[in-house]
C-alpha cells in the first residue's frame, strides 16, 4: 500500500525550526506576513510552513480561509 | 482470562509450543487493531503524567491523527477493489532536521498538543491528506471546481466517521465556498448517497488519472471529466421508468451499466437480457460492467446474474462487498453496486470452443455487429471479432452493408471454416434469419399495407427536413418517408408537425436497396386541395406568411395549399416602394387575405390584403356609376389617357381607353387633347387590378343604336349630319323617326366615285354640321354605329340631275389641270378654265355633261354660261 507522508512540525519543535532554517528573529521582530491575508505572524498563529526553492519559505497563518485558500491557490 | 490461562490452555489442548502460538497471536491481533491500540495510546499518554514529556507529547499527537486518518482509510478502502487512499504517516520535522529533506511545495503543518487545538489540527491534517492523497494522478485533469468539491466530500466523510465534532468547523468553511463547488458538491453528495460515488465514480476517476498521466491538463478533457461525472449524477438520481443511456464512451472514459430496474423483465425473461447485455458490452470491449439494483427483490436478481456471469468464467468480481444500505426519501434501501472485470482472454478462449463446436454440429452461432464499412462488417461472436465480407453476408448482392446493419445488431451465423490452431474462421450470414434477402422477402408481404411505426428521427440538411426515419417494429428494416409523403406544405418543419418516438400509421410502398429501407407514406395523407373546391373569388382566407420575394409574397391557407400575394395588393397606397410593401410582412405572420382568383388546374390562388377593404376611387365609382363628371387630363397616351378626378380634393385615378374616345375608330389620341384639358367624361367601371376608375367620353352622348335596328337597314337613304373628322372618317349623327339619334361615320373611301381622295383634300369635301344625303353601307354591332355611304348615294343620284339646272358645288381639289367639285347632289370636273379658281370656294354650276354608266360628270360655270 502506498504511503502518503505528511510533514508536521510539532508545537515545541518550532522555535529550532525557524532557527534552523535562519527565520527565528524576523518571526520574532514581525517580519513575516502570512501570504494569503498578510496578517502578521508570530509563533501563536503560524500553521503552515511551505519551503520553496533556493530556501525560501512561505507562511501560513492558522485562519481557516487561510489554510483552504492556500491550497487552493496552489492548485490553480 | 489471563495470558497464563491462555498459554495452560493452549498446553492442555496439546498445541505444541504453546507460548510461541500465542505470542504469534497476539502479534496478529496488534497488527490488526493497530490504528485502534493508537488511538488508545494517544489517549494515555495523554492523561498520564508521562505527558509532562515532551516524547510523550509528541507520540500521543501523531498516534491520535494517523490514527483516526488510518481508521478512515481502511474503511474507505474495503469499499473499493483497489485502494484509492494510501496510508497516512505524519513525520516529525524538528530543528535537527535537514534542510534538504524539504521538498518544494510540501506543507509542513504545525501541530500542537494542546487540546482546544487538537480539532484544528486534525482538521489541517485531514484536509492536507486528502488534497495530497486522493486521485494524485487525476486531480491535474480535473477543473478547478471538481477538485474542491472532491476533496470537500471526502474531508467531510472523514470528519463524519471520525471527528463529528468538527463538522461546525466543516459547515463553517462550507458556506465560504463558492457556488459552482457547492452546487457540485451537493451533486457528488447525492450520488455518494445512492451508492455510486465511490464503487463508479472514484474508481472510474482513479483509473482516467492512471491512464492520461503522460497527457497535458486541457479544458476539453476537464470537459470531458465534468460530463462523465454529470452522467453519473444523473444515473444515481434517475426514478424508475427514466430513459438514461447505460453507456458512457468518450476518448478516456469507457463505463457500462446493468440497471435492473424492472421485475416485470426479469419476470418475462429471467435473468439472460441481464448476462446477454454484459456479454455485448465485453463484446464492445469495456474493461469493467457494473450491474446496479436497489431494493431487496432487485437485488437478487442483480446477484443472481453476476453469479451467472462469473460462473462462466469470463466475468469476476472486483469486490465482496457489494451491497450497502442508504436511506432514499424516508426508507431505508439497499443498494447494490456490482462490479464485474471483463476477463478478456477466457472470453476469446470460451469462444473458439463455442465456435469448433458449433461447426462439428452445423449449428448456429449468435453474434453482434460492432463495426460497419461498406464492403464488409465487423462482428463479435462472444468475445472474438471476426469480419465478415460483403459476399458472406447474404444470398443476394448487398450495395452497402450499412444500410442493412447497424451497430449492435444480432445476427445468427453458420460457421464455414473454424481452425483454432491458426485463429482461422469463416462465418457466413446467407441463408439465415438475419440474411437481408430472407428478411427483405419476409418484409416485402407488408406493402401497400399499413403497419404502426415510430418516427426515429429526420432527414435534415441547412435545416430543410427532407424526410424522416421510422421504425417498424413489426419488420426488419427501417422505412423511409419522404417530405412529399409526409406532408404536401413546402414550408411547414416535419419536426413541426411530429416528433421523435411518435407512433404513426405507416405504408412501405417499396423496397430500397440502395439504401436497405422501405420507402413509406404516411396513413391519411390527403390533398389538401380537395377541400378547395368551395373556396370562391371574394372568400376571406386566414393564411400565414411562408415566403417573401421581390415582387409577390407566398402564404400558405392550409397545409400544402399556397397563395400568392402580388406586392400591388399589399396596400392601395400606391406611394409605397414594393420593398417597403414586403417588409411589413414577417415570415410566419398570420393574416387574413381575399381571394383574388383561383386556378384549381393550376392550384394558384392569388389573394389580396388591401381588398379586404375598399379602395377611395372604388367607393367614387360606386357613388357616381353611370353619371358624367369632369375630369383633369393627366397624361395623354396614343391608348388611352390617365385622368384625375377630384373628390374630396384628394385626386383619385381614373382611365380613359381609346375606344371610348369616340363611337367612330381613333388612329390614336396624342394631338387630340393635351394635358391639363378638363373634359367631361361618365363613369363607366372600376379595374380592380388597376385600382382605377375606368371613363368614357364617347358616352357622354346618348347613341340609339337599337332603335337604328328598328328604322334602318343597309341602303336606306338617310339624313347625316357632319359632326367632325376622325382618322379617316367623318363622324356624323342620323336622326331617327322617332327623334333620337344615331352615331354614324363615313369612311374617306366612301366618300367619291370619280374624284381622287387626295389623303390632303378629303377633310374639305364635307362641311361641318352640315346635312348630307347617304346610303345606309352597314349597322356595325359591336361599336354600336352606323356605316354611311356618300358614293352610293350619288350613284344612285346622278339620274335625277337634270341638265340646266343650277347647282350650287365646292370647288375640293384640283388635279392634272382639271377642278373637283362636290356637293350634296353630285360631283364632277370642271373641264374648262375657270377664273380665279379658289379650294373651297362656292361656285354655282350647270350640268354640262353625265355619263350614267362610267358616273363622269363634266360641269359648267352657271354664270357663264347664262351670259353666254
Amino acid at each position: 500500500m502506498k504511503k502518503e507522508k505528511l510533514s508536521a512540525v510539532f508545537e515545541e519543535d518550532l522555535p529550532g525550526l525557524l532557527r534552523k532554517i535562519g527565520l527565528s528573529n524576523a518571526l520574532e521582530s514581525g517580519e513575516l506576513f502570512c501570504i494569503k491575508c498578510g496578517a502578521q505572524i508570530n509563533s501563536s498563529n503560524l500553521q503552515i510552513i511551505m519551503p520553496r526553492q533556493n530556501g525560501v519559505y512561505e507562511f501560513v497563518c492558522s485562519t481557516p480561509e487561510c489554510v483552504e485558500g492556500y491550497f487552493s491557490k496552489k492548485e490553480a | 482470562m489471563g495470558f497464563k490461562d491462555l498459554e495452560e490452555l493452549l498446553v492442555s489442548l496439546g498445541v505444541p509450543g504453546g507460548t510461541f502460538v500465542l505470542g504469534i497471536i497476539v502479534a496478529i491481533l496488534i497488527i490488526h487493531y493497530w490504528k485502534d491500540i493508537k488511538l488508545f495510546c494517544s489517549d494515555v499518554l495523554r492523561r498520564w503524567p508521562l505527558s509532562l514529556f515532551r516524547f510523550a507529547r509528541k507520540t500521543s499527537v501523531k498516534f491520535d491523527v494517523e490514527g483516526r486518518i488510518h481508521a478512515f482509510i481502511s474503511e474507505f478502502n474495503s469499499e473499493m477493489y483497489e485502494d484509492l487512499l494510501p496510508s497516512c504517516k505524519l513525520e516529525w520535522v524538528t530543528g535537527d532536521t535537514d534542510t534538504s529533506y524539504f521538498q518544494d511545495g510540501k506543507a509542513i503543518i504545525r501541530i500542537s498538543f494542546e487540546k482546544r487545538n487538537r480539532a484544528l489540527n486534525l482538521y489541517n491534517a485531514a484536509y492536507t491528506y486528502v488534497r495530497t492523497g486522493l486521485l494524485p494522478k487525476t486531480k491535474p485533469f480535473l477543473s478547478k471546481t471538481m477538485g474542491m468539491a472532491l476533496d470537500l466530500l471526502l474531508t467531510r466523510h472523514l470528519l463524519l466517521q471520525k471527528e463529528r465534532g468538527l463538522l461546525i468547523e466543516f459547515n463553517n468553511r462550507f458556506r465560504r465556498v463558492d457556488d459552482s463547488a457547492k452546487q457540485l458538491f451537493y451533486n457528488l453528495e447525492e450520488t455518494e448517497h445512492r451508492g455510486l460515488f465511490k464503487r463508479v465514480l472514484l474508481q472510474e476517476l482513479h483509473y482516467f488519472g492512471e491512464q492520461i498521466g503522460e497527457r497535458a491538463p486541457s479544458s476539453a478533457i476537464e470537459q470531458e471529466a465534468d460530463r462523465f461525472v454529470d452522467w453519473v449524477y444523473e444515473i444515481a438520481i434517475r426514478e424508475r421508468g427514466e430513459h438514461s443511456d447505460l453507456n458512457f464512451e468518450s476518448t478516456y472514459f469507457r463505463v457500462a451499466l446493468i440497471l435492473v430496474a424492472s421485475e416485470d423483465t426479469y419476470n418475462a425473461y429471467g435473468i439472460d437480457p441481464y448476462v446477454l447485455r454484459a456479454q455485448k458490452y465485453a463484446a464492445n470491449g469495456f474493461p469493467i460492467v457494473y450491474i446496479l439494483a436497489r431494493g431487496v427483490l432487485h437485488t437478487n436478481i442483480a446477484l443472481e446474474a453476476a453469479d451467472k456471469l462469473v460462473k462462466t468464467e469470463c466475468f469476476s468480481y472486483l469486490t465482496k462487498r457489494n451491497t450497502l444500505k442508504r436511506t432514499i426519501g424516508g426508507m431505508e434501501i439497499l443498494v447494490t453496486c456490482i462490479p464485474l472485470r471483463i476477463e478478456s482472454l477466457t472470453i476469446v478462449q470460451r469462444a473458439w470452443q463455442r465456435l469448433t463446436k458449433a461447426q462439428s454440429e452445423k449449428s448456429q452461432v449468435m453474434a453482434v455487429v460492432t463495426d460497419l464499412a461498406c464492403d464488409k462488417i465487423t462482428v463479435d461472436v462472444g468475445g472474438l471479432e471476426v469480419v465478415l465480407p460483403s459476399a458472406m453476408l447474404s444470398t443476394e448482392t448487398l450495395p452497402d452493408p450499412r444500410k442493412y446493419f447497424s451497430r449492435g445488431d444480432d445476427l445468427t451465423l453458420e460457421v464455414v471454416e473454424c481452425e483454432p490452431d491458426r485463429q482461422h474462421i469463416i462465418l457466413s450470414n446467407k441463408g439465415t434469419n438475419t440474411d437481408p434477402a430472407r428478411m427483405i422477402e419476409e418484409a416485402s408481404a407488408f406493402l401497400e399495407i399499413d403497419v404502426a411505426a415510430t418516427i426515429k428521427k429526420f432527414h435534415t440538411i441547412d435545416d430543410y427536413d427532407f424526410g424522416m426515419f421510422v421504425t417498424f417494429s413489426r419488420l426488419g428494416f427501417d422505412g423511409y418517408v419522404p417530405r412529399k409523403l409526409a406532408t404536401y406544405s413546402r414550408f411547414i418543419r416535419l419536426s413541426e408537425k411530429f416528433s421523435i418516438g411518435q407512433e404513426v400509421l405507416a405504408t412501405p410502398v417499396s423496397f430500397d436497396r440502395e439504401h436497405g429501407n422501405f420507402r413509406t407514406k404516411l396513413f391519411g395523407l390527403t390533398d389538401p386541395w380537395a377541400n378547395m373546391d368551395k373556396c370562391r373569388i371574394g372568400d376571406v382566407l386566414n393564411c400565414i406568411v411562408r415566403e417573401k420575394r421581390e415582387y409577390s409574397a407566398t402564404l400558405e391557407v392550409e397545409e400544402g395549399v399556397e397563395a400568392i400575394l402580388p406586392v400591388n395588393e399589399i396596400s392601395w397606397d400606391s406611394n409605397i416602394s414594393p420593398t417597403a410593401l414586403i417588409n411589413t410582412l414577417q415570415i410566419g405572420q398570420s393574416m387574413q387575405a381575399k381571394v383574388i382568383s383561383i386556378d384549381h388546374d393550376y392550384r394558384l390562388i392569388r389573394v389580396s390584403m388591401k381588398r379586404l377593404s375598399t379602395s377611395p376611387e372604388e367607393q367614387f365609382f360606386r357613388q357616381h356609376q353611370n353619371s358624367i363628371v369632369q375630369v383633369k387630363v393627366n397624361e395623354v397616351h396614343d391608348g388611352h389617357l390617365d385622368l384625375l378626378l377630384y373628390a374630396d380634393n384628394a385626386p383619385l385615378h381614373a382611365y380613359l381607353p381609346i375606344k371610348e374616345w369616340s363611337w367612330t375608330r381613333c388612329p390614336g389620341l396624342k394631338g387630340m387633347i393635351v394635358t391639363g384639358d378638363q373634359i367631361d367624361v361618365l363613369i363607366m367601371d372600376y379595374n380592380h387590378r388597376s385600382n382605377t376608375v375606368v371613363t368614357s367620353r364617347k358616352r357622354c352622348n346618348p347613341n340609339y343604336f337599337s332603335e337604328a335596328h328598328q328604322h334602318l337597314k343597309e341602303g336606306d337613304e338617310v339624313q347625316a349630319r357632319v359632326t367632325g373628322v376622325m382618322g379617316d372618317c367623318y363622324t356624323a349623327r342620323i336622326q331617327l323617326p322617332d327623334g333620337h339619334e344615331v352615331e354614324a361615320y363615313i369612311h374617306k373611301m366612301e366618300l367619291s366615285n370619280v374624284l381622287y381622295v387626295s389623303a390632303e383634300r378629303w377633310p374639305t369635301f364635307l362641311d361641318n354640321d352640315q346635312t348630307y344625303r347617304c346610303i345606309v353601307k352597314r349597322l356595325i354591332d359591336p361599336a354600336e354605329i352606323v356605316e354611311l355611304s356618300r358614293k352610293r348615294f350619288l350613284q344612285k343620284n346622278i339620274r335625277q340631275l337634270a341638265y340646266g339646272e343650277t347647282y350650287n358645288v365646292k370647288i375640293v381639289d384640283y388635279y392634272r389641270g382639271k377642278l373637283s367639285v362636290y356637293c350634296d347632289d353630285l360631283e364632277g370636273c370642271f373641264i374648262r378654265s375657270w377664273r380665279n379658281p379658289c379650294l373651297g370656294q362656292t361656285r354655282s354650276i350647270i350640268i354640262a355633261k353625265k355619263d350614267n354608266e362610267t358616273l363622269e360628270i363634266n360641269v359648267a360655270d352657271a354664270d357663264e354660261k347664262r351670259k353666254r
